[in-house]
């Protein structure tokens, strides 16, 4: 290993020309590479000014890998370079959704050229399309990270609550970073499913190219593969993740700006009309102790033993006309009736129709007289009736104090049947 | 549910929550037993509750209460004390740049003392909470012991604390909010149309 010292402008300057690289060692952080390994991974980034010899000389004399132990010949990523990716991710400035749909759309673009080289079999034409491939890649990974983590950092800032900001302003700041960075990728990864549909074009002429002998490098052809797989995987995780812990709070943040209001107009509310003639105290509905009629705890038992152990039970039949005199049959009854009523329609007048009847009967009883009337008054209604006075009869069974009922009529005999 | 089907058995508890219920309380998980026996068997409790007038309540906020009609809430004035109260806490909660669950359901809630809440810091306040009759401290201690009974908070010591039901104000604040102004308008105008009505009824009586 090298001991020169490294001047500061000899690194940036490989970090500069190589970032590819960088980045792939930085998503492999953790793994033990060789210096072979090492050579395999750098030529899939190497070009006609960097080769893979020389890449992986200066990965190591800067150590920017780290051999795993001395004299192992084995090496890792350097644990400062993945601390300096980790803030810089975090830390970088979101990019516009239009940008990235421009690269997504460049992209697209770059699998034609691939494609059409298929067709021409012109190896030049695919590679510098490859090349393009990978750098569109990192391109689009690093706008969709960048975004995610921006609004992540946003959401947790504002709900963390450090910085003293109305609620208003809170919602207002996450909805902007909202609209502005993630909900237009939403809208290419989930509604119209554009991300998915031009990646999946991308990998398509990729195979094409592989199937024509196009392009023979197959490490660089795993590795574009690789990249293609992690960018719809991670737009698709981003939009997951975005979707879950961001718009909640968003939506809190939203309601939370309602019940603000809210308070706000009451106030203002209680302020123009006077608390009660507001008619806000009617909105919420709690019950109070009354005054009277108040149930007691053990009336209260009482009252649902009561209605617990309560069944009802069908309530008693009428007595029928049969069962009111059991010593007389039924037809007998119902002759009297028939043959009273039969009675009367010969007959023109009759002043007075209980003394009359009675008269006829003496050895009926009260209720057979007035079912009489019942017949007369309701169910033969075509009979003439009228009332005068009141009167007292001495039935067989009872005295009865009724009305003096007259059967007459005017203009001739009662109608027949 | 009708009363053939309720049975004595299932609402054991009624007494201890009827007590506590009739009186306007709301119970949420912090009441124990008496929480559970209604969270167990809310269907047979409502039924129970219907019985005189009162509809039993789940709250998504996990609690219970009871809602009756017109006669059987409790004074307009205080449910006016609790609003302005309700309001004016939330509006300062606002200024403070905090959430409704941050301000009065924090992770680790600190019991505070009603001159702590500085509900008569603005001009606003002051006047919001007078035309409800809250004129100072004493009267918004009046307050925290009603809402105590309500169960919207725990008020010991001379400390309130925010219970789960306090989440009914917030419920009213989205509900005020979805009337806007002029659905408020025509709240007022409504309420001083039965305000007219009532008197009238007083002296035809008298």
């Amino acid at each position: 290993m090298s001991s020169r010292v490294i001047s500061i402008k000899e690194f940036s300057g490989f970090a500069f020309d190589n970032p590819s690289i960088l980045g792939a060692l930085y998503r492999r952080q953790g793994e033990v590479f060789s210096e072979a390994d090492l050579r395999v991974l750098a030529a899939a980034h190497a070009d006609d000014k960097n080769t893979p010899e020389h890449i992986v000389r200066r990965l190591i004399d800067f150590r920017l890998v780290e051999e795993v132990d001395l004299n192992s010949g084995t090496y890792r990523y350097a644990r400062a370079l993945i601390d300096l990716h980790r803030h810089l991710e975090n830390h970088g400035e979101p990019v516009s959704a239009e940008s990235i749909e421009g690269n997504l759309s460049s992209l697209a673009q770059a699998g034609s050229e691939l494609a059409m080289a298929c067709t021409q079999l012109n190896h030049a034409k695919a590679h510098t399309a490859a090349t393009e491939i990978r750098r569109l890649c990192d391109d689009v990974l690093r706008g969709v990270t960048q975004n995610f983590r921006y609004v992540i950092n946003e959401s947790l800032e504002i709900k963390k609550g450090d910085i003293h900001l109305s609620l208003r302003e809170r919602h207002d700041r996450l909805r902007h970073a909202w609209d502005r960075y993630i909900d237009p990728l939403v809208q290419i990864v989930n509604v119209r499913g554009e991300f998915a549909a031009r990646v999946q074009a991308v990998e398509v002429a990729l195979l094409q190219a592989e199937n024509c002998a196009l392009l023979t490098d197959t490490e660089e052809v795993r590795m574009l593969r690789r990249l293609l797989a992690s960018v719809t995987a991670t737009a698709n995780r981003v939009m997951a993740d975005c979707l879950k812990t961001v718009q909640p709070l968003l939506q809190r943040l939203h309601a939370d700006g309602l019940v603000m209001q809210g308070a706000a107009l009451g106030m203002a509310q209680f302020l123009k009309n006077g608390a009660v003639a507001s008619g806000l105290p009617g909105l919420i509905n709690v019950v109070s102790e009354r005054k009277q009629d108040l149930y007691r705890d053990d009336e209260l038992k009482d009252v649902l033993a009561a209605l617990v152990s309560f069944h009802p039970t069908p309530p008693a039949p009428l007595p029928q006309p049969a069962e009111l005199d059991t010593d007389e049959p039924a037809d007998d009854y119902i002759m009297f009736l028939d043959e009273t009523v039969a009675l009367l329609r010969q007959m023109k007048q009759v002043p007075d129709l209980l003394a009359f009847v009675q008269k006829q009967n003496p050895q009926r009883s009260a209720h057979h007289f007035i079912r009489l009337y019942h017949r007369l008054g309701a169910e033969d209604s075509d009979f003439p009736v009228n009332f005068f006075g009141r009167q007292t009869y001495v039935l067989a069974d009872c005295e009865l104090d009724a009305p003096q009922m007259a059967i007459g009529h005017a203009s001739g005999l009662p109608p027949t049947s | 549910m009708t009363l053939s089907t309720l049975h004595s058995e299932k609402l054991t508890h009624l007494p201890a929550i009827w007590a506590r219920m009739r009186r306007g309380a709301h119970l949420h998980p912090g009441d124990g037993e008496l929480y559970y026996a209604l969270r167990a068997e809310p269907e047979h409790y409502a039924a129970a509750f219907a019985l005189f007038g009162l509809r039993l309540i789940d709250h998504p906020a996990q609690f219970f209460y009871l809602e009756g009609d017109e006669s059987l809430k409790a004074v307009t004035e205080r449910r006016a004390e609790l609003m302005a109260l309700a309001f004016v806490l939330i509006d300062s909660a606002n200024t403070a740049g905090q959430t409704f669950g941050e301000a009065f359901f924090p992770a680790a809630p600190i019991p505070r003392k009603p001159s702590d809440f500085n509900l008569f810091r603005t001009q606003q306040h002051r006047e919001v909470l007078s035309a409800a009759g809250i004129k100072d401290n004493t009267g918004a201690e009046r307050t925290f012991r009603f809402m105590a009974r309500l169960g919207m908070v725990r008020y010991e010591l001379g400390s309130v604390t925010f219970l789960l039901p306090f989440y009914r104000m917030r419920d009213v604040c989205l509900q005020i909010s979805k009337l806007g102004e002029e659905g408020l308008d025509q709240l007022a105008a409504t309420a001083a149309t039965t305000d007219t009505e009532q008197e009238q009824e007083t002296e035809d009586e008298a």
